[in-house]
């Protein structure tokens, strides 16, 4: 059931031009990736273009982000995810993460804002994703056509806005177009520089007189529409079609997904090269094993499905999910998906191989950890966490197990939980269930039902970190037993301090932030948070100095009213008197 | 922890200390929930009860357990296993102590009938075990867990007819019982304190879609509902022999309204069912093959569990007093040899699971059937005339007919649709009681032999129906002698 190589490849040739024209900077951006091999097949060929907006500050690196973004997170899907899901799932993430770095500017218009439009050729298809001006073009058998509509809106004769663009709104609404191509077939891909300053006419018979010179073609265009006094940012793609795939690939996508299930592995069995060394954990949800490959050599760790979920059709997309959520995240503190190679039969995924300790063991040896060595493992957690961050998803599992020592470096593992935003949660049919597992280590608003965010991980590590300093809750068994927002405020938060006479007061005030139930009293950010962890922040110094009426206002009112009633019994009395 | 095997004795393994945990609530319920069956005779002589009042007692416990079922379910999806369990046996012990010290055979009855919601107690334990061990190891857990837990009632056949002689007089079945309770009552607390839901970071998950069984054609969700029409039946006979035309335990006008409020339920379900299943309606794309499954399978494993399960509840119920009038034995002898019954439990019930799985499903479980059907036609000819002993070794050969017969069914289970498990699983088991329902009802009108020779009949009538049982697909890899796990291409 693996993938062959074909005799017959899709085959193209291409080229691009992008120029800064008379503007001191260039907001277009780029890229055409022809993959070859096997991903070629599964993945095809991705001509991308974005024009970031001018009016915004950030239109370059807007677009940038756009191209390079799409085009390393497009062939990191999983194999098993048809060219639609792929690209729609990326265009979501990249467009809430654009969306996200908009939100900063207090001013709307300086977001981050680009069009975006591609052409993705796989088998016998053109798959064209575009939103927003740019423009894509076919030219077949002397005609040229106009693929996408523009989304503008047009104010007055010489005024248009953009009304639809990446980064703009939380919701994304991309037009696709799927046709079939020919040998022959070319794309044009244009910004406005181009297309506004050059009618279809002229693009049509530049594109005829220069012929199979498809370099020549992108610069003539691109400074005939200089000539035409271009005021802005001009980028120009063109792509032939030279040779068609293979006709059956959307089928193999379809048979990869449905991999059987590997059985229960023995010592000594081989599955796909991998020699299976020992069983290391087995759940009621996978089973994880430590394998090495025939060849090579390489030890890894092989996580394979139960069969308890062999007809769940949501827990299988999530399976394959996790291989993918691990293959974009890169930090020396994640665990690194390793690459099981081109054929495989079974459906499984590997990791690397850590030596460990986990910490959780280490924490059963040591009973607790020193300070130095705690707040130097925060730092490299935070990064790996950051890792995570950067791209949209939450671990949502950090806990002492799920960290492992690699050397003197913690690394984060587990793949299992993760969410990521814009990507819809594919485990449809289940929910999670509140308050009835072990959650010492999950931020209250999961049990709460309110949103989770980058915060929710910043809670489980504090956690994490305080029981390295004191070996123990922080709130205590009462933590596993809240469950709504009145048990919460009534946690009682016992001072790493006085379980660990040698953890600072600055430390634990640290620690004490980014453990507050009310997600939206902790950090802002993790870089904040590691900052306050490494260096003595004076506001947690005077902790004991704060008055009565924040420390406990409970006890003051109870005082006040108290007060109030006896002088105001005594007031009655002389006054009757 | 390397191989399908398990170690029982591994009490470091949170795993198995939660197995173990589990199969000692199950087999207290199981304690309490026949405690009466040794010690009927006692019972009868206190209240002067007539033999069809007895036989009424017996139905009245098995009754409940069919809708108990069902909200047991509900409960345990809603607060956990843990939870659940506790509360069951601590619940039930008050039950026990009411039961205890009846003064009426109403207050008999009453109790009797609200002790059934114990024997759902095995719904529970199937899935909390479920959630602490790995696929490889979870048939066997269960068919520990199930096996041992249903020895429950072969123990409280075997001791209580003694604790009762022990406290002494003709009221010392009282003390017996309340001592069941107290027992459920302890451990129930202890069962809090100790178990826990999921292993150590893992979360409970639920099934979003309950209250009815999804099937994958509308052909099947009519087979579905019809398939659901005995458990009513059975309940409104139970109603009408309760009635004023028999035992008059109920008035005219309390039957009646026990009627419309099972036909209001069976709406209510048939709701229930259509909301889950109906996209079969609105939908008409058919589902993939992958993804269906016949309900066929669900409907055969049913009746077999019908025939098995069943009967076994239901002789283990009458065979002490049986043993007792027909060979004139005192309590504690009679008690003693009819455990026999329920002895095998402890080996056949996973020794079921494990042949299955080794030489076909259909295969054993037609020749479990089979041997269960001679089984219970021995069993119609015991008179005074045979040795006792040769009496107890039918018994116990009968019955490992029997329990294998249910292992069986178990085995087979998770392979119908392995997403569905528990609902299927609850199903089969709620058949178990309707069948327990069934043949005590006919018992309540028919003598002993003909007792057996109908369970018999039935056994002949599921045999034929297991002949529809289509095998499950076999294994669809292999593993060469060097190691190397190959796929078997499946044309």
């Amino acid at each position: 059931m693996a993938i062959e190589n074909t005799k017959q490849q899709l085959r193209v040739s291409a080229a691009q031009f992008s120029s800064a024209g008379v503007k001191p900077q260039n907001e277009d951006s780029m890229a055409i990736k022809i993959p070859d091999g096997s991903l070629l097949n599964r993945k095809g060929i991705v001509v991308a273009i974005a024009d970031g907006v001018s009016a915004a500050e950030a239109g370059r690196e807007a677009s940038e982000i756009a191209i390079t973004g799409f085009v390393n997170d497009y062939y990191s899907t999983p194999d098993s995810w048809s060219v639609k899901q792929s690209a729609h799932k990326v265009l979501t993430a990249l467009n809430r993460w654009l969306f996200g770095q908009g939100q900063r500017y207090l001013e709307a218009e300086k977001g981050y804002v680009t069009t975006f439009s591609c052409v993705i050729l796989k088998s016998r298809s053109a798959y064209i994703f575009h939103v927003g001006d740019s423009r894509v073009w076919r030219l077949r058998e002397g005609a040229l056509e106009q693929m996408t509509r523009d989304h503008t809106a047009r104010i007055s004769a010489s005024q248009s806005y953009l009304s639809r663009a990446l980064g703009i709104d939380l919701n994304l609404d991309v037009d696709l177009k799927v046709v079939d191509i020919e040998p022959g077939d070319r794309f044009l891909l244009t910004t406005d520089g181009v297309h506004e300053f050059l009618s279809p006419r002229d693009l049509l018979q530049t594109l005829q007189t220069q012929g199979d010179n498809l370099q020549a073609a992108v610069e003539s265009l691109v400074q005939q529409a200089l000539d035409n006094q271009s005021t802005d940012n001009l980028t120009c793609q063109l792509v032939q079609v030279e040779q068609l795939g293979q006709e059956t690939n959307e089928d193999v996508l379809q048979t990869l997904r449905q991999l059987p299930f590997p059985p229960e592995l023995e010592v000594g069995f081989k599955l796909d090269g991998w020699c299976v060394l020992e069983q290391i954990h087995a759940s009621q949800r996978s089973q994880l094993y430590r394998v090495r490959h025939e060849v090579s050599g390489q030890v890894a760790v092989m996580k394979t499905p139960s069969v308890n979920y062999v007809d769940n059709v949501a827990y299988i997309e999530r399976f394959i999910m996790e291989e993918w959520v691990g293959r974009r995240i890169d930090s020396p503190y994640v665990v690194k998906v390793v690459d099981a190679g081109p054929s495989r039969r079974f459906l499984y995924y590997l990791t690397e191989d850590l030596p460990g300790p986990t910490l959780a063991k280490l924490l059963q040896q040591q009973h607790t950890l020193d300070v130095p060595a705690v707040v130097g493992l925060a730092e490299k957690l935070v990064q790996g966490l950051r890792a995570f961050h950067r791209r949209e998803t939450l671990h949502q599992d950090i806990k002492p197990d799920n960290i492992v020592m690699k050397g003197g470096d913690p690394v984060i593992i587990d793949f299992g939980s993760v969410y990521v935003a814009g990507v819809d949660e594919i485990a449809t049919s289940f929910e999670r269930e509140h308050a009835l597992g072990t959650l010492d280590y999950s931020a209250p608003e999961y049990r709460l039902q309110r949103p989770r965010s980058e915060r929710s991980d910043q809670f489980s590590l504090a956690v994490v970190l305080y029981e390295l300093l004191t070996g123990k809750h922080p709130f205590g068994e009462a933590f596993q037993k809240a469950g709504t927002a009145a048990e919460f405020l009534d946690l009682k938060y016992t001072p790493a301090y006085r379980r660990n006479p040698m953890v600072p007061l600055w430390l634990d005030g640290a620690l004490r932030k980014a453990l507050q139930t009310n997600a939206e009293l902790r950090y802002d950010s993790l870089s904040e948070w590691v900052h306050d962890l490494k260096h003595p922040n004076p506001a947690f110094l005077k902790v004991e100095q704060r008055p009565l009426l924040e420390r406990d206002p409970a006890r003051f009112w109870r005082w006040a009213a108290l007060t109030l009633l006896v002088t105001n019994l005594l007031t009655l009395g002389l006054w009757l008197k | 922890m390397n191989s399908g095997k398990l170690n029982l004795l591994d009490f470091s393994n949170p795993s198995i200390r939660t197995l173990h945990l589990t199969w000692v609530a199950f087999f207290i319920t199981f304690v309490v929930w026949f405690s009466h069956a040794p010690l009927l005779a006692a019972i009868k002589e206190t209240f002067d009860l007539s033999q069809q009042q007895v036989k009424a007692l017996m139905i009245l416990n098995v009754a409940l357990t069919i809708p108990a079922r069902i909200i047991i379910g509900i409960l345990v999806d809603k607060f956990g296993p843990r939870h659940v369990y506790s509360g069951l046996l601590v619940l039930s012990s008050f039950v026990c102590f009411l039961f205890a010290s009846s003064t009426s055979y109403e207050m008999l009855a009453l109790s009797r009938f609200l002790l059934g919601f114990v024997g759902a107690g095995f719904v529970i334990g199937i899935r909390l075990v479920g959630e602490w061990f790995p696929a490889k190891q979870v048939g066997l857990a269960e068919g520990v867990y199930g096996g041992w837990g249903n020895f429950g009632s072969a123990a409280a056949a075997m001791t209580l007819p003694t604790v009762a002689l022990l406290y002494g007089g003709p009221e010392g079945w009282r003390y017996a019982i309340a001592s069941t309770g107290v027992i459920a009552l302890l451990y129930g607390i202890f069962f809090y304190f100790k178990a826990r839901n999921t292993p150590k970071g893992s979360t409970y998950f639920k099934p979003k879609k309950s209250g009815g069984l999804e099937v994958s054609s509308k052909k099947d969700f009519y087979f579905y509902l019809v398939m659901n029409v005995p458990m009513y039946i059975a309940l409104a006979v139970l109603t009408w022999k309760l009635g004023p035309d028999n035992l008059k335990l109920l008035t005219a006008g309390a039957a009646t309204a026990l009627w419309i409020g099972l036909a209001v339920l069976f709406v209510f379900q048939v709701t229930q069912i259509y909301k889950v299943n109906s996209h079969l309606f609105t939908d008409p794309q058919p589902e993939s093959p992958q993804q269906g499954y016949k309900f066929k399978q669900v409907a055969v494993l049913d009746w077999a569990y019908f025939v098995t399960f069943g009967s076994e509840l239901a002789v283990v119920s009458m065979l002490p007093l049986f043993f007792m009038d027909t060979f004139g034995l005192d309590a504690v002898k009679a008690g003693l040899l009819a455990s026999g019954f329920a002895f095998m439990n402890l080996a056949a019930r996973p020794g079921g699971g494990w042949i299955s799985d080794k030489f076909g499903r259909k295969k054993t479980m037609s020749i479990l059937i089979a041997g269960l059907a001679v089984g219970y036609l021995v069993l119609s000819q015991i008179d005074a005339g045979w040795w006792i002993w040769v009496a107890v070794v039918a018994t116990m050969c009968c019955s490992f007919f029997v329990q294998a017969g249910e292992g069986a069914v178990f085995a087979m289970v998770p392979l119908v649709q392995r997403r569905m498990t528990g609902q299927i699983a609850g199903m089969a088991g709620a058949y178990g009681n309707v069948g327990a329902v069934t043949f005590l009802t006919v018992l309540s009108f028919v003598d002993a032999s003909t007792f057996f020779m109908v369970i018999a009949a039935c056994a002949g009538a599921v045999f034929v129906l297991v002949q529809f049982l289509e095998e499950p697909e076999g294994h669809m890899t292999e593993v060469l002698p060097d190691g190397t796990v190959q796929l078997i291409e499946v044309s």
